[in-house]
C-alpha cells in the first residue's frame, strides 16, 4: 500500500458470488434423468461496502437481489464465492454464525408478517439482546424504551406493552428496525422496507435509516426495486439484472449518466412527476 | 351530458355494529376519451369507490348518492341491466387481476368464450377480434394458443387489459393495475393505455398511490383523502401548483428519480372512519388548520377550474415556502 | 369473560361450553349424587333382586338385568368418558404437536423419516389392533388410553407439520433466526403459540374421538371390564339379550354419549373461528 491517505478497509467483501438451486426432480425424473437446468440465482456477483456506506441493490422482481441479501447474512447458503466480513470469512459453524449475527442485521419489505403477533412489542425489539445474554428479564422495559426511542416511538413507555395489529403499518417498521438496530450492528440489510407503506409514511422511515447509518456507523444494504427511493438515501447503486451486477457506481453517476443497456432501459422506464420533456417510453412489443 | 357522473356518493360499511364511512360525498364526471386519475393512500376509499361505481360492494355496504353512466343511474339498476353494462359498457381491471386467468385453460380460449358470452358471433369472428385486440396491447398473436403460467407478469396484465376491452366499452376503470409489475412492464402497459385512450373511444379512470403515473397518464386528477376529495382538476395545474396542503405534504412525501427536495413524511396517520374527526379530517395533521377547520370545507371552484376542499385557500401561496420545511411538517403532531 | 365473549361468539359453542362443564360437574359430583353404588345389586321391595324394573320413583332410570341402578351407573360413566377422552387427548396433543413441530421445521431427512413413521401409523387398522393389544396385553383403561393414542397423533401431526411449513416462511421467523435465536426457541418460543389455536381444535377433536372409540371398544368387549363406562353397559344389555326388552338400559348411555359429542363438537366451532379467520362469518 503505497498511498498517502489509505483507504480504510471496506466492511464488507463480496468475491464472485454464486447461488444456484439444483431443480426438483420427482421419482420419476430422476429414473428418467430429466429435468431443468439449475436455476442461476447469484451469478458471479461482487462487490465492496465501506464502513458507514449506504449501497443499494436495484432490480426487478427475480434478478436475486433479496437472494443476494440472505446470503450475506448467511441465511441462505452460497453456491460458490466468498463472503468476508471485517476482513473475515464468513462462519460456517452454527456457533460462530450466531455470534457474527450479532453484528449483522436484516429488515423486510412486510410491516404485517415480520413481528411475531402472539409477542407484545418490548419482547419483539428486546429478544435478540435476551438471545445473547446481553441483559436480563428485569432490564427488559427500560432496553426496549430507549430503542423505541431511538427510532422515533416516542414515548417509547407507550407502545411496550402493546401487540403488532395495534399499530400501523409505518410503526410496524419501526419495530421492526428497533429489533434490527438494538444490537448496534455494523451492518444492516434493507430488503424492501418502504414498499409496503403509504406514500406519506415513507419519508419518515427513509430518512431514520439514513440518520441511524450516519449516527451508529452502520453499513447499509438497500434493496429495493423503486430507483426514486435509492437515490433519495443510497451513496452507491448496484443494478442487478438475471443475478449479476450489471452496473454499479455512485448515485449521481448511474442515474446521470448510466452506461449498461439494462440501467438505460430501467431509467427510462421510471414514471417521472416534472413535466419538463415528455419522456421517451419503453416500446416492447412480445 | 357527461358519460359519467357521480353525484354526492356516499358508501357507508356496518361492521361489528359500527358505521364506517368510507366514502363521503364524492362527486366527479369522465368523458369518452378523457382519462382521470384517482390518487389517494390506504383508508381514503378508492378502491370502494372503483367498487360503488360497478356495485361490487358486499352486503353490509350502503349506497346513497347517483352514479349516472350514459344516462342511466347505477346505483339502484335492476341486476340484469346492470349485467347487460357490466363489461361491454364498462369494464374493470384490478391489480391482481393476472390471477384471473385460468390456469388450465388457453389465454385466447378464455378471451373468445367472454366474447362470445356477450356477443353472438361465430368462433372465427371472435378469434379475429382477439387477435385484434392482442395487437392492440402488443402481444403477438401465438400467444393466444399459450397458457397463462407461459406469460410474464406484465404480459398477463396487458391480456387482461386486453379481455376488458373486448367488447368496445365506453369505459374502463383501472384499480392499481400495475402495482404488482416491474417498472418495466409497467411502461410497457401504461404505453397501451396510453394508446387506447389517444384513440378517443374510451374513457379511463386510474386508481393508483402514485403520482407519477398519473402525471404521465391522466389529463385530470382527483385526490383522495378520508373518503373525500379534496382537490379536483388539471393533473398538470394540480401537480404543478397544489393548493390543497394535502396536496402539498403528498408531494413533499414522493421520491422522485429527477427530484431534489428533502422527504418529508406527513405526521400522524389516516383518520379512524368509524369515528372520523369534527370539521375537515385532515385537520389533525394539518400544519395550515385553524379555527375555521372545526367546520367542514365544501369542495368549492377556483379561479383556475379546479376545485378544493379548504377553509385556508388563501393562505395556502404564503404557506409554500414553509411548505418545504421538515419541521412545519413535524410540528403538527405535538401541538 | 372476556374469553367466553371472544371465542365463544355464537349460540352453538356456547351450547357446547355448557353441555362440556355440565359434564365435567356430573363426573366430580357423581359419587355425592347417586342415588346408588352403580355396583351394587339391588333387592327389590319383595326381596328378590330388582332385575330389569322399568323406571320408577324408586330407580329412576330404572335397573339393569344385575338389579343395578342405571342413573348411577350413567353418571360414573361420565367419569370414564371424561377421562379416557382427556388424558388421550393430551398425549395426542404432546406427540402430535412435537412431531409436527420438528418434521415442519426441520425439514429435509429429519421430516421424511417422522413423516413416514406417521405414514405406516396411518396404515394401522384401528380395530384390529385394539383386538390384538387386548388379546395379547390385556384389557384395562390405560391399555385402551395408550393404544389410542399411540395411533390418533397421527392426524395432529400432519396438520401442525402443515401449520409449521407456512408460519416458518413468515418474516418474523426469519428475523428471530437473524437474530440469532436458536432453532429450539423459534420452535417452541415464536412458533408454538401461533400454533396453539390449531392445535386445541385437534386436540378436542381427538378427545371426542378417543371417547367414541372407547365406547366402542367397551361396546364389543374390548374395553375395560371393571370400569364402568357407557360402552360397557350397552354390552352388557345387549350381551344378556335385553335391548329389545330394557329401553331405559339402552337409551341413557347412548343419549349420554351423543350428547357430550355434540357439545365437544359444538365447543369446537368457537375454536375454528380462532384457528382459521377466513371462517369467520361477518356478523
Amino acid at each position: 500500500m503505497t498511498n498517502a491517505t489509505t483507504t480504510p478497509a471496506p466492511l464488507l467483501e463480496v468475491d464472485d458470488l454464486c447461488k444456484s438451486y439444483a431443480p426438483k426432480r420427482g421419482l420419476i425424473g430422476s429414473i428418467l434423468a430429466r429435468g431443468a437446468a439449475p436455476s442461476n440465482t447469484l451469478k458471479n456477483v461482487s462487490f465492496d461496502l465501506g464502513k458507514g456506506e449506504i449501497l443499494g441493490v436495484v432490480g426487478e422482481s427475480g434478478s436475486g437481489k433479496s437472494t443476494l441479501g440472505f446470503t450475506i447474512l448467511g441465511l441462505i447458503e452460497a453456491s460458490s464465492g466468498s463472503v468476508r466480513f471485517d476482513g473475515n470469512p464468513l462462519p460456517r459453524s452454527a456457533r460462530d454464525l450466531r455470534a457474527f449475527r450479532r453484528s449483522a442485521q436484516m429488515i423486510f419489505q412486510d410491516p404485517y408478517q415480520s413481528l411475531n403477533p402472539r409477542f407484545r412489542i418490548k419482547d419483539i425489539v428486546t429478544e435478540p439482546l435476551l438471545v445473547y445474554g446481553l441483559i436480563g428479564k428485569g432490564e427488559v422495559a427500560a432496553a426496549a424504551e430507549e430503542v423505541l426511542d431511538l427510532v422515533g416511538l416516542r414515548p417509547g413507555k407507550n407502545y411496550l406493552e402493546r401487540f403488532p395489529h395495534e399499530l400501523s403499518g409505518g410503526q410496524r417498521q419501526r419495530v421492526s428496525i428497533a429489533r434490527a438496530v438494538v444490537l448496534k450492528p455494523r451492518l444492516l440489510i434493507a430488503d424492501e422496507p418502504v414498499s409496503m407503506l403509504d406514500v406519506s409514511i415513507r419519508a419518515g422511515i427513509l430518512r431514520l435509516l439514513r440518520s441511524l447509518a450516519a449516527s451508529m456507523e452502520m453499513s447499509v444494504v438497500y434493496i429495493s426495486h423503486d430507483l426514486s427511493t435509492v437515490r433519495y438515501i443510497c451513496d452507491r447503486v448496484a443494478v442487478m439484472y438475471r443475478g449479476e451486477i450489471v452496473e454499479i457506481g455512485s448515485t449521481d453517476q448511474i442515474i446521470a449518466s448510466p452506461a449498461h443497456p439494462y440501467t438505460k432501459r430501467l431509467l427510462s422506464a421510471v414514471p417521472r412527476i416534472s413535466f419538463a420533456e415528455k419522456r421517451q417510453r419503453v416500446a416492447q412489443h412480445a | 351530458m357527461s358519460m359519467l357522473d357521480v353525484q354526492d356518493l356516499r358508501v357507508t360499511f356496518q361492521s361489528d355494529g359500527k358505521a364506517l364511512s368510507a366514502v363521503d360525498g364524492v362527486s366527479l364526471t369522465l368523458d369518452r376519451g378523457e382519462s382521470l386519475g384517482i390518487v389517494g393512500e390506504s383508508g381514503c376509499g378508492k378502491t370502494t369507490l372503483t367498487k360503488a361505481i360497478l356495485r361490487l360492494l358486499p352486503a353490509n355496504a350502503k349506497t346513497d348518492g347517483r352514479v349516472e353512466f350514459q344516462g342511466k343511474n347505477l346505483v339502484d339498476l335492476p341486476v340484469a341491466e346492470l349485467r347487460e353494462i357490466r363489461w361491454q359498457e364498462l369494464s374493470l381491471v384490478t391489480q391482481s387481476a393476472m390471477n384471473a386467468l385460468d390456469p388450465v385453460w388457453r389465454v385466447g380460449d378464455q378471451i373468445i368464450e367472454a366474447i362470445r358470452l356477450h356477443d353472438d358471433c361465430s368462433r372465427a369472428e371472435a378469434r379475429a377480434r382477439s387477435v385484434t385486440l392482442f395487437d392492440l396491447v402488443g402481444l403477438k398473436p401465438e400467444w393466444l394458443d399459450r397458457y397463462p403460467h407461459e406469460y410474464s407478469g406484465g404480459m398477463k396484465q396487458r391480456a387482461i387489459i386486453a379481455m376488458a376491452l373486448a367488447l368496445g366499452p365506453a369505459m374502463i376503470v383501472a384499480d392499481e393495475p400495475t402495482t404488482a409489475l416491474d417498472v418495466v412492464m409497467q411502461d410497457q402497459v401504461f404505453a397501451e393505455i396510453d394508446r387506447i385512450r389517444a384513440a378517443g373511444k374510451t374513457g379511463i379512470i386510474l386508481i393508483t398511490h402514485d403520482i407519477s403515473l398519473v402525471a404521465e397518464n391522466c389529463e385530470r386528477i382527483a385526490v383522495m383523502y378520508a373518503g373525500k376529495i379534496v382537490e379536483y382538476g388539471k393533473t398538470s395545474d394540480i401537480l404543478d401548483l397544489p393548493r390543497h396542503p394535502y396536496t402539498i405534504g403528498l408531494r413533499n412525501a414522493f421520491a422522485e428519480l429527477d427530484g431534489d427536495h428533502e422527504l418529508i413524511s406527513i405526521s400522524g396517520g389516516p383518520p379512524d372512519l368509524t369515528n372520523p374527526p369534527k370539521g375537515c379530517r385532515f385537520g389533525p395533521r394539518c400544519p395550515l388548520a385553524s379555527d375555521a377547520c372545526s367546520q367542514e370545507p365544501p369542495l368549492s371552484v377556483l379561479d383556475d377550474g379546479r376545485s378544493v376542499a379548504c377553509h385556508n385557500v388563501p393562505q395556502v401561496e404564503a404557506f409554500r415556502g414553509v411548505a418545504k420545511l421538515a419541521s412545519t411538517w413535524e410540528r403538527v403532531g405535538r401541538s | 369473560m372476556t374469553i367466553i365473549r371472544e371465542y365463544f361468539s355464537d349460540s352453538f359453542s356456547r351450547f357446547g361450553l355448557f353441555v362440556c362443564i355440565l359434564y365435567i360437574a356430573v363426573a366430580i359430583f357423581a359419587p355425592i349424587f347417586s342415588p346408588y353404588n352403580p355396583w351394587e345389586n339391588n333387592m327389590g321391595a319383595d326381596g328378590t333382586l330388582a332385575r330389569l324394573q322399568p323406571p320408577s320413583a324408586q330407580f329412576l332410570l330404572g335397573t339393569t338385568v344385575y338389579g343395578q341402578d342405571v342413573l348411577s351407573q350413567l353418571l360414573l360413566g361420565t367419569k370414564q368418558a371424561l377421562i379416557v377422552g382427556g388424558v388421550t387427548a393430551l398425549i395426542v396433543g404432546i406427540i402430535g404437536t412435537n412431531v409436527g413441530l420438528i418434521a415442519g421445521y426441520y425439514g429435509g431427512m429429519v421430516d421424511e423419516i417422522l413423516m413416514r413413521i406417521t405414514d405406516f401409523v396411518y396404515a394401522i387398522p384401528f380395530l384390529p389392533f385394539m383386538m390384538i393389544v387386548s388379546a395379547f396385553i390385556g384389557r384395562s383403561t390405560t391399555i385402551v388410553i395408550v393404544a389410542m393414542a399411540l395411533i390418533f397423533w397421527r392426524t395432529a401431526a400432519r396438520v401442525v407439520r402443515a401449520q409449521v411449513l407456512t408460519l416458518k416462511t413468515r418474516p418474523y421467523v426469519t428475523a428471530a433466526r437473524a437474530s440469532g435465536a436458536s432453532d429450539v426457541r423459534i420452535m417452541y418460543v415464536h412458533l408454538l403459540p401461533n400454533i396453539v389455536p390449531l392445535g386445541m381444535l385437534y386436540l378436542i377433536f381427538s378427545a371426542a374421538l378417543a371417547i367414541i372409540n372407547e365406547a366402542s371398544l367397551s361396546f364389543i368387549g374390548l374395553g375395560d371390564p371393571n370400569s364402568l363406562s357407557w360402552g360397557l353397559m350397552l354390552n352388557q344389555a345387549f350381551a344378556t339379550g335385553s335391548i329389545r326388552v330394557a329401553w331405559w338400559w339402552v337409551v341413557p348411555p347412548g343419549a349420554a354419549l351423543m350428547l357430550l359429542l355434540v357439545g365437544i363438537y359444538f365447543l369446537c366451532r368457537g375454536f375454528e373461528e380462532r384457528a382459521n379467520p377466513r371462517l369467520k362469518v361477518k356478523r
